[in-house]
Parts: C-alpha cells; structure tokens; sequence
C-alpha cells in the first residue's frame, strides 16, 4: 500500500468510515480506466453537440464562442492550474492551508487534476457559503467532519449540483446529531435509490407478464454491480438481500447503445418511462442510466429476472420515447442527480469538469487563446500541408515496388523517375517570367585552366611557377609537391610492402595495379589524407573541364611524374579504380569531422556562390556514402552560401535546362568584367548596382565559410590554402569599400 | 539520370556525326528516347553539361559496388540514378 493510501486510510478509520474506504478502495481498483475513458467519451460528447448547437443556434459569434471554448478545453490544464493557484493564493492564509488538507488526499488518490478541481470547488464553495445555510454550516464544522463529508460526498460535481447538495445536507446533520458516519454510505444508496426503487417494484409487479427486468439488467454494468455491492457487502445486515440479487442474478450486459431501444413493452410504468427520459436528461446519459438502474436492480428484493418474464411478441413493442413527459424527465433527472455520487466519482468529475468549462472567466480564456491559439493555428497548418503533400503524392508517384519492376524491365526516366528522386523542384517550376527559356550553360573554354576566372585558383601549375599574377598558386604549391618523387620511384620502392593500416581500413590495396590505393601504401597516414583531399578538389574541378588540354597531354605522355602529377592524371583519365579507393579511403580513415571538414573545404576553395551541377552531385554523392545524406549536407550548404543547395541536376532533360533560373544562368555565363570593381564584386557575388551594405552583407556570408574552426582537424598544407583563398575575398572588399576586413 | 551513349551503343567522346546517324537509326527503335537525346547531344553547350555529368555517373556507378555499404547513407536514390550507367 502507498504511504498516501495508508494516510487516507488511516484518516478514514480514526473519522469510522470504513464503509467509505471500501467503497472508494472499489471505486479506484476497478474504475480508474473507466474513469478515464469515460472522461474522455463525455468530453467529447459534450464537445460536438455545443459545437454544433452553437453553429445553429447563433451563427458566427456562436461559432467562435465554440472555438474559444475548444482551444479552452484542449489547454485546460494550463488555465486551471493558473486560475486555481491564483484564486487560492487571494485567500487567507489559513483558509489555504486547510483547503490544502482537505484536497490533498484528493491528488494522492486521484491526481493533480482531481487536486485542482477540488480546490477550485472547495473555493467556490466557500465564496457561496455566505448565500447558503448548508455550506455554511458545513464551513463551521471542524476539520475532521469536513474532511469526512468531503470524502463522503467527493468532488463528483459542482456546488450546484443537487447532489452534492443534498449529501453534504444529510452528512452534516448527521454529524450534528452525532451520528456516525461510517454507515453513511450504503445509507446514501438506499436513500437516494428507495424512491425509484419503490417505483420500479410496483410497476414489475404490476406487469408480470410483461416483465422490463431483464431489460433492465441488460443495461447494469456488471463492473458496476460489483462496486456497490462491495459496498453492500460491508456491514449492512438490511442490505444483504440485496447483495445477494445482484450477486447471484445471471446478467447480460448488452451494448450500453442499445437501451435507447431496449423494446419494453406493454404498459409502462412512470419510473419506466423516466428511466428512458433520465437517457435524454443527462449529458453523461450512459453512464447515469447505468448507475440509477443498477441502484433500481440492488433497491428491488422482489423483482423476478426469470428468463421466462421475458418478452417473446416483438409486435407488442412501443416506442418509449413517445410517452415520455417532462413530468417523467423532472423525475428522471432527480434519480441521476440522486444516485450520481453514489456508485462512481467518474460520472460526477466528468460533469465537474464540464461545469468548469462552462464557467471559465475572461482570464482563463485569454490564457487559453495566448497558449492555445498559435499552437492550434500551426497544428492546422501542419496537417494541411502534410494532407496537401500526400495527396499530391499520391497522384504523382507510383509505389516503389512497381517502379522498381518496372524499371528493371525497361529502363527509363519519364516523369514520375524525377518525381520519385525528389527532383520535382527541378522539374515543375512554373515556366513564368521568373525563368528563361532553353538556357544554355556557358562551359569555359578548352583553353580555360582556372576554375574560376575571378578567383584563378590554378591547379594546374607546377609549383615551381609559383604564385600566378592574382596572387594565387595552384593547389599543389600549396600542398608541397616537391617534384622530386616519382611514380616509378614510389611503386619501385612499394613492392612487396605494403601499409598494413590501409588494409585494416579498407582501402583496397593492390600491388599489381598502379591504382591511387597501391600508391598511397607508401606514405604515412596524414600525407596520405593529403593526396585524397587533393585527389577530390582535382577530381571536382577537373570534373568541369578546369583543366588545359595540352597539360593533360603532357601529363599522359610523361613516364616519371611528381605525385602531384600522378594524382592529376589519375583524374584526368578518370580512373575508376582510382576514384573507388579515394572514396573508399574517406569512408574507413577519415572521422565524420574530418568529412564535414572536407566538405567545408569545398564549399570555400571550390564552389563560387552556388554549386555548379557537377559540384552539386559530387556533394550529394560524398555526403551520402559518408552518411551525412540530402539533409545535413542542405543545411551546411545553406548556412555556407545563404541559399539552398540547388536539386539534382538533370542535364539529360530538356525541361531541366527549361527551367533554370535567372540567377544560375547569370552564373552559368560569367560576363567579363571590364572593370576592377566589376571584378571585385563578381567576386563577392554582386553585380552593380550595389549599395555598400549589400558588399558588407555579402562579405560576412562569405567569412563565415573562411571560420578557421571549420578547418581545424585538417592539415596546415589544407589550411593554408584556405587562407590564401580567404585573403582574395579580404582583398574585394577592401577595394570596394576602402575599408578594412 | 539517362545514359543516352549507353543506349545508342556510342563511346562518350563519339562525334557530332555518328551521333546523328545513332540518332536517325534509333528512331524507329525507341522514338521516346531520341526525341529526348536529340536537344541534349545536339547542342553542344548541352552536351558538354551532359558529358560531365555522365562522367560523373559513370564513376560513382563503378565505385558504388566497392564501397563500404553500411557507411551509406543512400538519400539520393543513387542506386536508381546510376542503374544505366553500371554496365558501362
């Protein structure tokens, strides 16, 4: 037993409501699913016929009043705790101490929002105390005898509730004249039962012939049953009768749905006819027509259940409904408010909560709207937009299996292939005035060695030329060819020993093949790192062509080469096997930092303002075999350029080359600048007219791809070259804004 | 992305010429693909564009077999995009 349990026990039996204990002990082992999908259920049955109702009856104000009182319930929790805490905190001290002790045992067996309401209610009540005799004396009682009829006559409801009412009436008198409340309980029962039950009596035995019982039975919930009849059970010789109908009485519970229609037939009685008003009366109708019948069936000593008081002639059935007069609903509904706390608590907070929602202050519904209304707005939004996209999906795309099948039977791009690769911005672009028709990229020319005429980044000079006249040297410079070590001197000097640690990582290591994987065997790690960072910034830009033709041919037709040169002409030859053991060296020797760094290194030494279609799947390939994937790799690229990295290219469809933007064709066909400032903002990416700010803003887009920290876990030969790179920006801006960097 | 070489039975580096005449002669054969190949390999800022690529392709269609499969991280569909260029 928890410690909080034991407390409330402990309470109940020093106050001699043990009944109470048994009954609540009951109520808890077997209610508390109940209680929370019934909660749930009258919640929201509540919810839609208000929505509704309001929608007829009023029109748009009523419309909103729904839709405030929809944001005020999904946010509850927030509004109530708010306006509980604030209400108790403007009593007196000692009135919120004892408003603590009175509802603490509340939450230790019912939780915080059961803790909540209490409180809410237990102030209520006492800011009506003034206006009631009932609750004042109630209010004089000491803290005990509170404390008994609070757990006696539980927070099932509001103060208005009839029941309450009257249970608080009853306990408080007894109180008063000394009474015990420890039969309290089962007395409630009788009590709030003995008018219909006395009722119910005289009408079966009246139609004996025509018997409801069993329908009636029908309708009792036997977990119900069992809740009271522990109760019955307890002590109470006068009830043990009674106990034992309902314990040996055969039940057939049916769909609670179905009473509604039960059939009765024949005559029927009054307390019949309310029994099927109480289902119209009540907000929670199945849930109260349960407990009165069950109080009705328990109440009943001489009611004959027998299978043969049944009902055989269907003929004879009559739609209760139709017979049903306000005088049998007023009736109705005093046995539902009468016998409401009495078999469950769940019924009666369902109300409770509702009441609250109906009395919400202004404060409340602004705390509701300030939390609810933006969260519910996005919400909306959210589900329209994935709504929107599945159901574009689903007209679109075919199912994978069947594209795949597909596919491997005649292999070919239609439409829906760029639609499943996720190309579809590439490809359905609106041709407006935004695009310009049938595009054509603007290649460099053969002759063009430099990857980007404005920045020359040669890498294509030999070291020994030095820096070209921009101030940029090529990047074996900068990665420290020395030109002094040969292929044929490196295999010579490798057979026959070959670098364990690449065969460890993965590199796939042949001695009989000059392949990069065989060469790299004979060098250290870090200088092998080197050479495949050069090997991919060769291979992207060589990639485009940034190379000179009579170079290549120089190169093809050299015996001994540099290792620079050797890197360059597996590039040049694109090498298959070359280009698999650089990839696959990444893979097993590189960290993930040093991937990422690697893919910084190409967006700050290669990639001029936006990728070009060979970088941009060179990207997107690397980021993927290295397990960064589409996602990661668009957000590096969007926080290096400030723009989202451009879909697949799809050069070999003619609506991709349709529906390149303007921008990429401006990029795609360089103008050549006459001008130093022209130079100088085509290097910041700028065309003229510009004001100064667009130069500063375009300049910090660029720093930030130059942050030492993303470079930190390469070597210093990658580092430098980053800087010189980095100092050719530096040198832009200054010129167009005479300023320092 | 389509292997137009592959599917004219051409080397990447064929000229203008026998890329015409593969054209004509596939005609019959798969209209589709020579009504999509044709603005492609005829124009040759297009064609340039497309042979870089196809370089490209054909190098990763090469490479993916030998790679270290659970380091991939395939969110580009690469399998489907080099599936013309693995025999190459």
């Amino acid at each position: 037993m928890r410690p909080d349990e034991t407390c409330r026990q402990e309470t109940c039996r020093q106050l001699g409501c043990e009944a109470f204990a048994g009954l609540s002990a009951s109520q808890t082992a077997t209610g508390t699913l109940r209680r929370s999908f019934r909660l749930a259920q009258t919640g929201v049955a509540a919810l839609y016929p208000r929505a509704r109702q309001a929608v007829a009856a009023e029109g748009q104000n009523r419309i909103m009043s729904a839709v405030v009182f929809m944001l005020i319930v999904g946010f509850h929790p927030v509004a109530f705790a708010q306006s509980a805490s604030s209400l108790l905190a403007s009593l007196p001290e000692s009135a919120q101490e004892e408003i603590k002790k009175l509802c603490l045992p509340t939450q230790f067996s019912d939780g915080a929002a059961a803790y909540r309401a209490c409180v809410t209610e237990d102030i209520a009540r006492r800011q009506a105390s003034n206006d009631n005799p009932t609750l004042a004396a109630f209010d004089a009682l000491s803290f005990d005898d509170k404390l008994a009829i609070q757990q006696l006559c539980p927070a099932v409801s509001s103060t208005s509730s009839a029941a309450h009412q009257a249970c608080l009436a009853e306990q408080i008198n007894r109180v008063s004249a000394g009474e015990s409340l420890n039969e309290a309980p089962t007395r409630t029962i009788v009590a709030a039962a003995l008018p219909a039950a006395t009722a119910t009596e005289d009408s079966f035995t009246a139609d004996t012939n025509q018997s409801t019982a069993p329908q009636v039975a029908s309708v009792i919930d036997s977990s119900q049953v069992e809740s009271v009849a522990s109760v019955v059970q307890d002590d109470s010789a006068e009830l043990a009768p009674l106990a034992t109908i309902v314990d040996t009485q055969p039940v057939a519970v049916t769909p609670l749905a179905d009473t509604n229609n039960s059939g009765l037939t024949g005559d029927v009685s009054p307390t019949q006819r309310a029994s099927i008003a109480a289902n119209d009366a009540s907000s929670s109708a199945q849930n109260t027509q349960t407990n009165t019948t069950t109080t009705r069936v328990i109440s009943s000593p001489q009611i004959d259940v027998s299978p043969e008081n049944q009902v055989a002639d269907s003929d004879t059935t009559t739609p209760l409904a139709d017979s049903v007069t306000s005088a049998d609903t007023e009736l109705a509904t005093t046995i539902v408010a009468t016998t409401e706390p009495v078999v469950g608590n769940e019924t009666g907070n369902s109300v409770s909560m509702l009441d609250q929602f109906s009395n919400l202050q202004p404060d409340q519904i602004r705390t509701g709207l300030l939390y609810g209304a933006p969260i519910l707005l996005l919400a909306l939004l959210a589900t329209l937009v994935s709504v929107f996209r599945k159901r574009q999906s689903r007209e679109t795309m075919m199912p994978f299996s069947q594209e795949q099948s597909r596919l491997d039977d005649d292999v070919r791009f239609s439409d829906q292939r760029f639609e499943q690769f996720d190309d579809t911005d590439a490809l359905q672009l609106d041709l407006g005035e935004d695009t310009i028709d049938d595009v054509t990229l603007q290649q460099p020319s053969a002759g063009d060695v430099s990857i980007d005429e404005s920045i020359q980044i040669d890498l294509d000079e030999l070291p020994a030329q030095g820096e070209d006249p921009s101030g940029f040297t090529d990047i074996s410079a900068t990665l420290g060819d020395t030109g002094d070590n040969t292929v044929g001197d490196t295999l010579g000097d490798t057979i026959g020993d070959i670098d364990t640690n690449l065969i460890e990582t993965g590199v796939l290591v042949d001695q009989d093949r000059n392949t990069l994987g065989s060469w790299l065997t004979q060098f250290p790690t870090d200088q092998q790192k080197e050479y495949i960072i050069e090997y991919l910034l060769y291979w992207i830009s060589y990639g485009e062509g940034q190379f000179d033709p009579s170079m290549k041919a120089e190169l093809l037709a050299t015996e001994e080469l540099s290792n620079h040169d050797q890197i360059k002409r597996w590039v040049l030859t694109q090498d298959g096997e070359s280009f698999t053991d650089a990839l696959r060296f990444c893979q097993t020797t590189f960290d993930s930092t040093e991937i990422e760094q690697i893919l910084n290194l190409i967006f700050a030494v290669l990639v001029k303002h936006q990728a070009t279609p060979t970088q941009n799947v060179f990207l997107r390939f690397f980021a993927d075999i290295n397990g960064i994937g589409a996602t990661s790799l668009g957000l590096r690229y969007e926080r290096a350029f400030g723009k989202q990295l451009p879909p697949m290219p799809r050069p070999d469809n003619i609506k991709w080359w349709h529906k390149l933007t303007e921008s990429e064709s401006h990029y795609r066909n360089p103008v050549h600048n006459n001008s130093e400032r022209d130079q100088n903002l085509d290097v910041l990416g700028l065309v003229d007219p510009v004001a100064d700010k667009a130069v500063i803003s375009a300049f910090e887009q660029i720093s930030d791809r130059f942050d030492p920290e993303l470079f930190d876990q390469l070597g210093e030969k990658e580092r430098a070259l980053i800087d010189r790179h980095r100092k050719h920006y530096i040198s832009a801006y200054q010129s167009l804004t005479g300023e320092p960097a | 992305m389509r292997n137009y070489y592959s599917a004219l039975e051409l080397a990447p580096a064929a000229s203008n010429h026998d890329i015409e005449e593969a054209l004509v002669e596939s005609q019959a054969a798969d209209p589709e693909m020579v009504e999509e190949a044709t603005p492609i390999l005829s124009d040759p800022d297009k064609r340039q564009t497309y042979d870089y690529l196809h370089a490209q392709f054909s190098a990763y269609a090469h490479a993916m077999p030998n790679l270290v499969s659970s380091k991939i991280l395939d969110t580009n569909h690469w399998d489907q995009r080099l599936v013309e260029f693995s025999n190459d």
